[in-house]
């Protein structure tokens, strides 16, 4: 089973923040906030299942959504931050490397 | 056009001299820290040796910065009667007092962070008001140095009680010897409609408060305080071999640090079985651990070094203490998550460790300071708004996130805080800095090196002399715009810009006190609304050099010309213009200067010209001989405008006691032939755009149906039937072969024609 690990970076405040792989809710939060010491609102690892090729962001009351293939050589990250505007979702699968 | 002063051009000023190792012990050490620079500046050569100098003198000859107080004494009363500092002041120049008139029933105190020279200087100067209870106003001023131990420059921020801080401009002079206990700075306010005072401040320390921090490490966990800045190969060229401690990179920012005695270890059992931490596992182990906890603002941070947090090895450490409703007291290091693993292939493991377990320590610290990421500037509520510093080699950003990489980012990393957050360590209030006050992230950072000016418009001086250079006796004439940068069209007061009760311009001589320039005239009226549509501009000229202070600028050397006015209610400042005025070049020059620096020649100058004063007109005469000076052009021109229409002249008769005084006007008939005379030797001595240059573009604009007159047959008889213009008689002008123009300067000319004002 590979494993991901999905960092929610920059820009959300106060929000709920729903992440689904596949059909399974992997995340449903509500008030997650970025910790602007750390850069980071949320680290959450994920253990894919076969045939897991997607991963989706959506901050439903911002009505904003993201979505990541997955492949089939999933990346070890997903990092996603809010833009600045507010308007979308950015995502990424470069190695964050670490927060502080 | 002049282009902005470039204040880090000052930054690296050569007034960071030698520091003397006079002070009490305690902070001997923090002068060390401090004046890093020092040595290597006296291996050079460049530097004498310390000694003893006589009292007093002029200082710079060790670094000056620091913190300065002002303490009003009780037995004054509480408004005292202002006295006019003593010592000669020409006529009509301003009276500067000893008091500040204008809040002195305020406030009793005042503390400055004077910051000029030493470790990272930002060329600020900040003061904070106080009274027996509280703060009522804190300013930033920047400031340039204008000769040695004299700093000059605006108030750009202000903060507190409405009318606290009056003043819009600084000019500060360091005197005393060579003991900083016997250090002082003088301080005259100007500016702002306000009466000018200057007040003397006492040297405190050289730094803006003492800190202590604790260090706590848990027992399974590796502390690292202190780093070999060579240990690592991949570092600037330039970077100091020394062993860096933490305590040091705060003092070189500017706080005079210390280690707690109550620094020690904590038993791994306090983070719980699983031996992660969470943040409110820490935040009780502060209460519990932290000899100083009060749970109240204090200038003291509790620094945990633990393992691991409950997150893993993707934190390596965090400010944790957004707890509660003091923040910022407390920030922990977590010595084995990411930043003990090396990249791979990474040739020196050990030291790569090392720096980064430092960098990381000084970056949560950092943030106990409110100090934001680098790359986060501009997010949440800045104090005013902040550029992200997205490349900087600070503490605060991360290494692996700059272009390049974390081998880039160390490469040229100083081991140092950004301009931008020195300036809001050192300058912003104290409360927005200090641990357990202000909020996180609230009103953090202060936007690098710019002016809290109306951001709707831009004032802008120049001039058209190449290199701002002026001849001896060629009063330098300073072109204002002043441009709607708003993005909508903006309603202001067509009036003179120059005349505007609200324009201050101020010169600020490196051997003479600053000055504010004052006009000879005021002309009446406010001057109609202008609509300034986005990107247009207003224009004027300044004749600076000649003013009803007299001439400020006569004698040779380097000036900076600074103005603010204020529009809607807030200042906008100008840029500064660094204009040198040239030493005589010929023995004519030199001879005449008796002459034409006299407030009737500045004067008949400034308002463009008389039929009266004979001695002024020979003396002008004079001017019009010299060669390869743009003065012969602006003489010939003041000397030919009156005579291109009949001129009035009302003179009085009778000046004695006995005799009544009697006034009659005495009337001049035009002399064009002569006037087109003048104009034509001007032109031949440069050419039309000299001409036109030493005039002033909208002084030209104003006076050139005159001159385009010349050429014409019918001469109008007074000067106001000239009053109204337009670019077409610009056109005239141009045509006039007395006044030839470029291309180029027609085109200024349109331009400026179009935003005249009154
Ligand atoms: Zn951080």
């Amino acid at each position: 089973m590979a494993k991901l690990s999905l960092s929610l970076e920059e820009g959300f405040d106060n929000d709920h923040v729903v992440v689904t792989v596949g059909r399974r809710s992997v995340l449903d939060e509500r008030g997650v906030s970025t910790r602007y010491q750390i850069s980071l609102a949320c680290l959450k690892e994920i253990e894919l299942a076969e045939g897991e090729d997607e991963l989706f962001i959506a901050l439903p009351e911002r009505g904003l959504e993201a979505r990541v293939p997955l492949g089939p050589s999933p990346p070890n990250h997903v990092r996603a931050s809010v833009s600045r505007d507010g308007r979308s979702i950015a995502t990424s699968t470069e190695d964050p490397v670490g927060y502080a | 056009m002049t282009s902005p002063a470039d204040p880090s051009a000052d930054r690296n000023g050569s007034d960071q001299i030698f520091a003397f190792d006079t002070e009490i012990a305690e902070e001997a050490y923090a002068e060390e820290a401090l004046s890093d620079t020092a040595p290597q500046e006296a291996e050079a050569g460049l530097l004498p040796l310390p000694q003893p100098l006589p009292l007093p003198v002029p200082l710079p000859f060790s670094a000056t910065s620091g913190r300065y107080v002002y303490t009003r004494r009780f037995n004054l009363p509480p408004v005292p009667i202002p006295v006019p500092l003593p010592g000669p002041r020409p006529i009509g120049a301003e009276e500067v007092l000893t008091q500040d008139v204008h809040a002195a029933a305020l406030y009793q105190r005042e503390e400055i962070q004077f910051d000029v020279d030493g470790a990272f200087p930002q060329m600020m100067i900040s003061g904070t008001r106080s009274s027996f209870l509280s703060t009522v106003g804190h300013w930033v001023a920047r400031v340039t140095r204008v000769a040695p131990g004299k700093y000059a420059g605006p108030i750009w921020y202000r903060n507190g009680t409405p009318n606290a801080i009056p003043h819009t401009f600084v000019s500060a002079q360091v005197t005393g010897g060579p003991l900083p206990a016997s250090r002082k700075v003088s301080i005259t306010f100007s500016g702002g409609g306000a009466a000018s005072f200057t007040r003397t401040y006492a040297f405190e320390s050289r730094y803006r408060r003492k800190i202590e921090f604790e260090y706590d490490r848990v027992d399974d966990a590796v502390a690292v305080t202190t780093v070999n800045t060579h240990g690592h190969p991949n570092r600037p060229v330039t970077l100091p071999n020394e062993t860096l401690s933490i305590e040091t990179v705060f003092r070189r920012a500017g706080f005079h640090a210390t280690v707690s005695t109550g620094s020690g270890s904590i038993p791994i059992n306090v983070a719980g079985p699983d031996a992660l931490w969470t943040d409110q596992e820490m935040h009780d182990a502060m209460q519990i651990h932290w000899s100083r906890f009060a749970n109240k603002p204090q200038w003291a941070m509790w620094v945990l070094f633990a393992r691991l947090h409950v997150s893993g090895t993707n934190l390596g450490g965090i400010m944790f203490d957004s707890i509660g409703p003091n923040h910022r007291q407390g920030t922990a290091i977590f010595s084995h998550a990411f930043i003990s693993t090396p990249p791979a292939g990474e040739a020196n493991p050990s030291a790569w460790v090392a720096r980064m377990r430092f960098w990381t320590a000084v970056h949560e610290m950092g943030h106990a300071f409110n100090l934001a990421h680098s790359w986060q500037k501009s997010l949440g509520a800045p104090w005013i708004a902040l550029a992200d510093e997205k490349e900087a080699r600070s503490f605060m950003n991360y290494p692996y996130f700059v272009n390049g990489g974390q081998a880039k980012f160390f490469s040229d990393f100083a081991y140092r805080f950004s301009d931008s957050e020195l300036l809001f360590m050192r300058h912003a209030p104290e409360r927005f800095v200090q641990m357990g006050n202000e909020a996180w992230f609230s009103n953090h950072g202060f936007q690098q090196a710019a002016l809290h000016s109306n951001p709707d418009f831009e004032l802008n001086l120049s001039t058209t002399q190449p290199g701002d250079r002026f001849p001896y006796l060629m009063p330098p004439v300073i072109e204002v715009a002043l441009a709607n940068r708003s993005g909508r069209a903006k309603m202001l007061s067509g009036a003179r810009i120059s005349e505007r009760a609200d324009f201050t311009l101020i010169i600020n001589g490196e051997r003479k006190d600053p000055r504010i320039w004052m006009p000879y005239l005021r002309h009446c009226g406010e001057g109609d609304d202008r609509v300034l549509k986005p990107g247009e501009a207003l224009y004027d000229s300044v004749i600076a050099g000649a003013g009803r202070n007299g001439w400020d600028m006569a004698e040779p050397g380097r000036y900076c010309l600074q103005a603010v006015m204020q529009i809607d209610g807030e200042p906008v400042y100008s840029n500064q213009v660094m204009v040198t005025v040239q030493p005589p070049s010929t023995r004519e020059e030199e001879r005449l200067g008796g002459d034409l620096f006299t407030p009737e020649v500045g004067q008949v100058i400034s308002v463009n010209g008389t039929r009266d004063l004979d001695h002024v007109r020979d003396t002008l005469a004079k001017a019009t001989e010299l060669k390869d000076n743009p003065v012969s052009q602006l003489a010939a021109v003041t000397l030919a405008t009156p005579l291109a229409y009949t001129y009035k002249l009302l003179v009085t008769e009778g000046q004695t006691v006995d005799e009544e005084a009697r006034q009659k006007v005495e009337t001049y008939k035009a002399d064009p032939a002569a006037a087109r005379k003048l104009i034509k030797q001007a032109v031949a001595r440069g050419s039309g755009d000299s001409l036109i240059n030493a005039m002033g573009h909208t002084r030209f604009l104003r006076d050139a149906p005159l001159v385009a007159a010349l050429t014409r047959d019918d001469v109008p008889n007074s000067a106001e039937a000239f009053s109204t213009f337009s670019a077409v008689e610009i056109g005239a002008a141009d045509a006039a072969p007395a006044v030839p123009l470029s291309d180029g300067l027609r085109a200024v000319l349109a331009a400026k024609a179009d935003g005249l004002t009154q």
